[in-house]
């Protein structure tokens, strides 16, 4: 799942991007609203934690625009402001949810996947599939009544085919899902953790669309 | 309250009606009948001119009393003695008393006239009264029906009046319970006119207006305090959750501290500029002669430094500018707005620092070649914490204080800031602190 953070201190920016790759989301930066927005106008992000006060164009703007431009992409508001009036106001503008700084991390990185799951119609963290069950929570994967072990990458890329099962995704969709900007990645990276995946939770799982991409089942 | 004023009036308003008809009605009664007893008095003197020309002395004791044809019935009566005594004529009357002294008084009821005639005959005229009292009493129960009837009218109209002169006071009433439950918008409706009322309500609604300004103000400080200190406050808490999440390495580690003294730092900061707008006026305790110009010198010359960085070019033109104060708050009042005409100019600008004496006020104005102050942001430039879009983007890291803490002294020093701009032109801040004397 990849994030797009817009927050102009750099000290802040760069913890919360440290925070959330641990959480295993790819991660890139914004320090200004019109950077922002570009970013979040150019990629599909699987969600936006967005800073209200902002040089150049402000949280607020940039998400009017963002919503303007037709994107859903879920949006987390940052904000120093707490008074009620404000949250509402973020909230009214287009805004999924509203964090007041400082916050725990954990509390950030649960509701940032909440986010992403109910953007993507999953409300629950767990999703059964055929005889393979995905928590997305825990990060843990089972088949069968035994655990399977996943590397993080391959269940990285199980999680974003699960969260858009049903749809075909071409591996620079996944590419765009799975990996920031400044990250070099192998061409055939997605094809050889595909290879594990069905290794790992059997041939049926991924299913290949030639020509057009990987699919999991709805 | 109101309720109660409006009773007030309406008993005022009632008796002092009230006392007005009843002094007129009894004006109106008195005269009335003092008409009537002056008419009495012509008619009794009249007849007792009458009578007296009818005695003739016939010599000697006797008198001739020469009666006319009797005289018509009516109130009137009259009673004829001699000098002795004896009772010579009477008509309409029982009465037998001698008579008193010549002259007008009223007894038992009857007005009545002495006089004396010829020989000492002595006459008495009278009149009975009672029908005339009786008509006055009459008169003044009519009137005090009349009276009743016009105070009715008059208290009716009173309630009335008062209600609609009270009226503004319950809407002032009213607007003031609006405000006091945080409609900071409520306004006191004008009424259009000029009355006592109107001025109250045109004052409340000034002083509404300063106090809805203050609140705004106020508001938009807290707001803006609250992001300026959250800000470094999350970098630190979300820096020291992820460094303690688990183990790190040396290097992530120093650097997880680097970002933590950074913010706290930067929290130092904006808390110590915080107190200083907050002790703006009270720590500026110092009354002494003090040189402006040489302060502006001092605090061009303390920025030198950050002007060479930038390339911008500080020029001062100031004759001998003698004023009281604390020289070191006015240092830092000067040096704030000298520091923001540099930061915000533009590669290789100027600051050109103007002091001058323009009546009883010392004037210095500070004018850069910056990209000037939006519009929309001139109005604010002074509020702690307000930075407008351009300064933002030009030192993101700024706190929006340094014009706040100098406005807090120059206006502790009796004097205003003033700020012009033209956007893409430059900047101009004058502060103006009166001369002493």
């Amino acid at each position: 799942m990849r994030l797009l953070v817009v927050e102009d201190e750099a000290d802040l920016r760069e913890s919360l991007a440290r925070v959330l790759v641990d959480a295993h989301f790819a991660v890139d930066e914004a320090a200004d609203g019109e950077d922002g927005l570009f970013r979040a106008l150019e990629i599909e992000y699987d969600g936006i934690v967005l800073d209200r006060l902002l040089p150049r164009r402000s949280g607020d703007a940039v998400l009017a625009a963002l919503r303007a431009a037709g994107r859903t992409t879920p949006v987390l508001l940052l904000t120093a402001l707490d008074a009620v009036e404000d949250r509402v106001a973020g909230l009214d503008r287009g805004a999924d949810d509203y964090l007041t700084k400082p916050f725990a991390v954990d509390e950030l990185v649960a509701r940032l996947r909440a986010l992403i799951r109910r953007a993507a119609g999953t409300p629950t963290p767990a999703v059964v599939v055929g005889d393979v069950e995905v928590d997305l929570t825990r990060r843990r994967v089972h088949r069968g009544g035994g655990e399977v072990e996943l590397t993080s990458r391959e269940f990285d890329l199980l999680e974003v085919l699960v969260m858009h099962r049903g749809r075909v995704m071409s591996r620079a969709a996944l590419a765009d899902h799975l990996y920031a900007e400044d990250r070099d990645l192998l061409s055939n990276a997605i094809d050889v953790h595909v290879a594990s995946l069905r290794r790992k939770l059997g041939a049926d799982l991924v299913q290949t669309r030639r020509g057009l991409g990987y699919l999991v089942d709805a | 309250m109101r309720e109660s004023l409006r009773a007030r009036l309406l008993v005022w308003h009632t008796v002092t009606t009230a006392l007005v008809v009843a002094v007129f009605g009894a004006a109106v009664c008195y005269l009335a009948w003092r008409d009537r007893l002056t008419d009495i008095d012509a008619a009794l003197a009249a007849r007792a001119a009458m009578l007296a020309g009818a005695v003739r002395p016939a010599g000697g004791d006797r008198v001739d009393v020469l009666l006319g044809p009797p005289l018509p019935p009516g109130p009137y009566a009259h009673a004829i003695w001699t000098a002795d005594g004896r009772l010579l004529d009477r008509a309409g009357t029982s009465l037998v008393a001698r008579p008193d002294a010549p002259g007008l008084r009223t007894r038992e009821g009857r007005r009545e006239r002495t006089v004396v005639a010829a020989s000492g005959v002595r006459i008495v005229v009278s009149r009975d009264l009672a029908p005339v009292r009786q008509a006055i009493w009459t008169l003044a129960a009519r009137l005090a029906l009349v009276g009743a009837g016009v105070l009715a009218i008059s208290m009716a109209l009173g309630w009335l009046l008062a209600g609609r002169m009270l009226a503004p006071l319950a809407r002032i009433a009213a607007t003031a319970r609006r405000m006091m439950a945080g409609d900071l918008a409520a306004r006191v409706p004008a009424a259009g006119e000029s009355t006592e009322l109107d001025q109250i309500g045109r004052a409340l609604n000034g002083a509404f207006d300063r106090l809805q300004a203050a609140i705004d103000r106020q508001q938009r400080f807290t707001a803006d305090a609250s992001h300026e200190l959250r800000t470094p406050l999350t970098a630190l808490s979300t820096e020291t959750q992820w460094a303690l999440a688990r183990e790190r390495t040396h290097e992530e580690w120093r650097r997880s501290l680097g970002v933590c003294a950074r913010a706290a730092a930067r929290m130092q900061a904006v808390v110590e500029r915080l107190l200083a707008v907050a002790r703006g006026a009270a720590a500026a305790n110092a009354r002494v002669a003090v040189r402006l110009d040489r302060l502006a010198a001092e605090a061009a010359s303390d920025l030198a430094p950050l002007a060479d960085r930038r390339g911008v070019t500080v020029r001062i033109a100031a004759p001998t500018l003698a004023v009281v104060g604390d020289p070191d708050r006015l240092r830092e009042a000067l040096t704030n707005v000298v520091a923001n005409a540099i930061h915000y100019n533009r590669e290789a600008g100027d600051v050109v620092v103007v002091g001058r004496r323009l009546g009883g006020q010392i004037e210095v104005a500070v004018t850069d070649t910056g990209g000037g102050i939006d519009p929309d942001d001139l109005p604010y430039v002074f509020d702690a914490f307000y930075r407008g879009r351009h300064a933002r983007r030009q030192d993101p890291s700024g706190a929006g204080l340094g014009l706040a803490v100098t406005r807090a002294i120059v206006e502790h020093h009796g004097g205003v800031v003033h700020c012009a701009s033209r956007p893409g032109r430059g900047t101009c801040v004058t502060i103006s602190v009166p001369a002493p004397g």
